[in-house]
């Protein structure tokens, strides 16, 4: 099976990511309806602490949304490039460097819900934050090592790159 | 870099074309301008020997260093 280039596994994987961009676009509007649906409770006042911690956690999923459409915007980039087999080319370094930092910003974003879900969960004992918190401290820590790892990688192919232009301009 | 190559000025002296050093040593036409305009990050011996047999030189002929 073809790997790289036109009509190959890349080229599929192009069309899984642009279906994953539709429907990560599709939820972040979802949840952007849900904040609206938050902040007319809590304009009523309805279960106040419950409805604020509610309305955190959707905002930070909301932003961690924007950013994973970032990330995938950026991996739809590279497939690109690897399907024109333009595969050591400095556009990728600079698109794995911004996928790793991304995933440190989504990092940040669920370390928040963390600390949010335990400074309230003190005060109120609900199944949903406990969900919250162990579901935040997985992300977090799966966003943290994707985040290393990519950053890894990225040396790892600028090294390469630099090994090739050497081959490519020795005579 | 520093190290300069100097192939156009033996190839005046020798009062021969690019085309022609670039067939008679066996490297594309492309690859002779790279090392002409010292955008060559690097040269095989065997590249540098073929230039000097074609040439009739020494490597310090072609080969200079500037700070």
């Amino acid at each position: 099976m073809k790997i790289l280039g036109e009509k190959s596994l890349s080229s599929k994987v192009i069309i899984g990511l642009k279906i994953l961009f539709a429907v990560i676009s599709i939820l972040t509007l979802i949840v952007l309806i849900i904040i609206s649906k938050i902040i007319g409770h809590i304009a009523m006042q309805e279960n106040l602490l419950n409805n604020i911690f509610d309305l955190s956690f959707y905002i930070v999923i909301m932003i961690t949304g924007l950013i994973a459409l970032l990330i995938v915007y950026q991996f739809i980039k590279i497939f690109k490039n690897l399907n024109s087999n333009n595969i050591f080319c400095k556009d990728n370094v600079k698109s794995l460097n911004v996928i790793s930092n991304n995933c440190f910003a989504i990092a940040i974003c669920y370390s928040i819900i963390v600390l949010f879900a335990i400074c309230i969960i003190i005060k109120v004992q609900e199944v949903f934050i406990n969900y919250v918190l162990y579901f935040s401290i997985m992300l977090m820590l799966i966003f943290m090592v994707a985040g290393v790892g990519i950053k890894v990688l990225n040396e790892i192919y600028k090294k390469a790159i630099e090994y090739k232009e050497e081959n490519d301009f020795t005579i | 870099m520093p190290i300069i190559v100097n192939v156009d000025v033996m190839l005046a002296k020798r009062k021969m074309s690019s085309g022609e050093l670039a067939e008679k040593i066996g490297i594309t036409p492309a690859n002779l301008s790279i090392l002409k305009n010292n955008k060559a990050k690097a040269i095989r011996f065997s590249t540098l020997e073929k230039i000097c047999e074609v040439l009739d030189c020494k490597p310090g002929d072609i080969l200079d260093y500037e700070k």
